[in-house]
């Protein structure tokens, strides 16, 4: 790498970003601790200059690296020290996401088997030097960017949400095997949809909105997001959240409106297209062709169709 | 919440413009939680954005690793070395920038229990300023406030305060639920001063904060209770009026614990406001309305108020105008002398520090002993130069010139002589006085002390 050529500044750059992680304790050399480093750089800022690159490796949490990889490279006081720490605490968010102690500690323990690598190979019990090549610690993931705390949330929400999703895989599975795969397999298609301008003036309002926007538009209206929960992902306060959706939303409506019209509709039409749902008009599509068979059931599945449909319409 | 037209689900589901996310985009977990962490750079953020305004997989992934919103919502089975984990986890999160996650819950808290507790102090004002007719030129404005306080905890009289007690984890009870367990009133007491002194401090834990919710809330049906009909919760302040007010009545709580049996009493005579009387008043009230129905004496209060005093509107609901009208009242002034605007003049005021009688002819700035007694002081009333002090073994002492010159008087009635504490004074008139002792006995007079009778 041509950023990375030593010179005597490069050294003590290095000397004291290795200072600051302490990874000395852990038996981590300088020159390990920098390739660690230049390694996160080159996934990150590829190719940058020496100064960025710098101010880049000052802002990771270079304590929590060094212990994060002394773990993953076996080290005995680091597993010691990362227990200590994160055990507690990885119990404690295992609860808050599966809400069950149960599967609590069934989900922090797989977590903590990834984190070890036992997953890997699972004849390394001890973490002796030998061994750490064999085994591989999820640990050797985290680069630092966020808090390792926070890395470690994140990785057991994903685990958490594979596992979810596994099982609810499996459920509607079932269901629909009782119910008869048709109705089920009729979800969210919006392909045929009557006017191909509605969409794409929605698109265009749409890809007119900041990326931030369109983030809470999406997390309020399809996921259901609070706006407390909204607020903190994106560090702001709820208020401003709120007015924003206000807004947005507001702004968002007059703006396909207008875009229909560019697209040649009148006001009226416009006005009209806007406020009908395209999943109610393929819904009585869909109707009308059942009809004659199963009327009554229909009408069942109709309803529940649309219960699913707008889902995200609910905070 | 604005709705947006359902197109805009359809194509926000459909990944709008550009489809689904190739799966090799997905930024990584430590990405994510640098995001979420408010760590990255303004351009990787952007990028971020991008990919997560379209992913509802990585959305969804970076809800779930949002930490619990506030300690209390951590699960309740965590043990004990989870929740300081969790402390200390928040904490390192507080440095990383993200300081309203902590910082939320507290204030939440202090604001329902602020809230909750002004509610209340302004109902107790509403029925207390009746009874302050007497002297209500004199009152400032401002030290309206403190009074509300001490009522509260004196008030405690009546039973309603722990019903609402009870209640109050729920939400702040509307003034008016009664019910009559006289025993309890200690109990409710004993937890307001904590709770007061709690929020004054502004430390207020969400263990706590129930407590101080509950006080608050009995505070509320405490001063509801006289006004037999529920009494409208008056608006109350905005936060941080609210927590002026609260915290000006802290150190009030906090210096009666010394009596033992009268501590109510003591509590208001410690108040360096001559709005006391007032509370007095509503006290003795409260106390009436033990052995009656509260009903009539409450509405004869209230009656005799607006004849007596000119400043309330006699309105056909003279206690809502009444507080309606504390409640601004109590926004605007802060109890501190010198940051709140001083009326005209400087009506006197009174306290009581251990054995001595006090008074401040600037609203608090200064203050002058004009009597002291060998035995501690428990309760005074003042009402123009009237001037009424009582304290423990019976000791009654009368100034009729507004302090500069007393006399202790000896009530005595059917062979009997007072003797034991006095643990608060009405002062309805210049001759018609009533006193409490801290045995239940109550003396009056109807000819300014020169003969008494005793129940």
């Amino acid at each position: 790498m041509p950023g990375s050529t030593q010179s005597g500044q490069e050294e003590d750059v290095k000397q004291s970003l290795y200072q600051r992680s302490g990874a000395a304790v852990y038996g981590m050399s300088t020159a390990e601790f920098a390739a660690i480093l230049e390694e996160i750089q080159r996934k990150y800022l590829p190719g940058a200059a020496t100064e960025q690159a710098a101010e880049f490796c000052a802002s990771l949490r270079l304590e929590e690296l060094a212990l994060a990889r002394a773990c993953a490279a076996g080290h005995e006081r680091a597993w010691q020290d990362f227990i200590s720490r994160y055990r507690q605490k990885l119990y404690g968010m295992a609860l808050h996401l599966t809400r069950d102690s149960e599967h609590a500690s069934e989900l922090a323990d797989s977590l903590f088997a990834d984190l070890y690598g036992l997953n890997m190979r699972s004849d390394t019990r001890e973490p002796g030097a030998e061994a750490a090549h064999v085994r591989r610690s999820k640990l050797i993931f985290y680069t630092g960017r966020g808090s390792l705390e926070g890395w470690l949330r994140t990785v057991m929400a994903q685990e958490f949400i594979n596992r979810y999703r596994k099982q609810k895989r499996t459920v509607s599975l079932e269901e629909q095997t009782e119910e008869g795969v048709q109705f089920a397999a009729a979800a969210p298609e919006p392909a045929c949809s009557p006017d191909r301008r509605l969409e794409s003036a929605t698109d265009q309002a749409l890809a007119e909105l900041s990326s931030e926007d369109r983030f809470v538009l999406a997390s309020y209206y399809l996921d259901g997001r609070t706006l407390a929960e909204i607020a903190r992902t994106l560090g702001l306060h709820e208020s401003s959240i709120s007015r924003r959706l206000d807004r947005v939303s507001d702004g968002l409506r007059k703006r396909i409106l207008a875009g229909l019209r560019e697209r040649g509709m009148s006001h009226a039409q416009a006005t009209e297209a806007l406020a009908t749902d395209v999943r109610d008009v393929q819904l009585d599509l869909r109707g009308r062709l059942m009809q004659d068979s199963k009327a009554q059931s229909f009408s069942i599945r109709k309803v529940s169709a649309k219960d699913a449909g707008s889902d995200g319409n609910h905070a | 919440m604005p709705e947006v037209p359902k197109i805009v689900h359809d194509r926000l589901r459909a990944g709008f413009p550009g489809g689904t996310v190739p799966e090799a985009s997905h930024p990584d977990p430590d990405v994510l939680t640098a995001f979420a962490e408010q760590a990255l750079s303004a351009a990787e953020r952007e990028g971020v954005l991008q990919h997560l305004a379209r992913c509802g997989d990585c959305r969804e992934l970076v809800a779930f690793s949002i930490p619990p919103m506030e300690s209390g919502a951590q699960p309740v089975s965590a043990e004990e070395s989870e929740s300081t984990a969790s402390a200390a986890s928040h904490t390192r999160r507080e440095a990383g920038g993200r300081r309203f996650w902590f910082a939320w819950p507290g204030l939440r808290w202090a604001a329902l229990a602020a809230g909750i507790a002004v509610a209340g102090g302004i109902l107790l004002i509403h029925p207390g300023k009746p009874n302050s007719a007497p002297e209500a030129r004199q009152q400032p404005a401002g030290t309206v406030t403190q009074p509300a306080e001490t009522i509260v905890a004196k008030q405690a009289t009546p039973a309603p305060a722990i019903a609402a007690a009870n209640h109050a984890e729920k939400k702040p009870t509307p003034a008016g639920r009664l019910s009559r367990r006289d025993k309890e009133l200690q109990l409710a007491y004993s937890a307001a001063a904590p709770a007061a002194n709690a929020i004054a401090r502004g430390q207020i834990e969400p263990s706590a904060a129930s407590k101080d919710a509950a006080v608050g809330a009995a505070v509320g049906a405490v001063g509801g209770a006289a006004p037999t009909s529920p009494a409208p919760a008056p608006q109350v302040p905005s936060v941080s009026e609210v927590v002026e007010v609260t915290a000006a009545s802290g150190p009030v709580t906090t210096e009666e614990a010394r009596n033992d049996l009268p501590v109510t009493a003591r509590q208001v005579a410690d108040l360096p406001l001559n709005g006391r009387n007032m509370s007095e008043l509503t006290i003795s009230k409260a106390k009436a309305a033990k052995t009656e129905s509260n009903e009539p004496s409450a509405l004869q209060r209230s009656q005799s108020l607006d004849r007596k005093q000119g400043t309330m509107e006699t309105t056909a609901q003279p206690q809502r105008a009444a507080a309606a009208g504390m409640t601004t009242t109590a926004a605007n002034l802060r109890p501190n002398a010198g940051d709140f605007p001083q009326p005209a003049e400087h009506p006197a005021q009174w306290a009581i520090h251990g054995n001595d009688l006090q008074r401040s002819l600037d609203s608090g700035v200064a203050w002058k002993t004009v009597l002291h007694s060998d035995r501690p002081l428990l309760c005074y009333a003042a009402g123009g130069n009237e001037l009424w002090a009582g304290g423990k073994g019976g000791d009654l002492f009368h100034s009729a010139n507004g302090g500069v010159a007393w006399n202790q008087v000896h009530p005595s009635a059917q062979d009997q002589t007072l003797s034991a504490d006095v643990t608060h004074i009405d002062l309805y008139s210049p001759s018609q006085i009533v006193l409490f002792t801290s045995n239940n006995q109550s003396w009056s007079t109807v000819d300014g002390g020169k003969t008494w009778a005793k129940k």
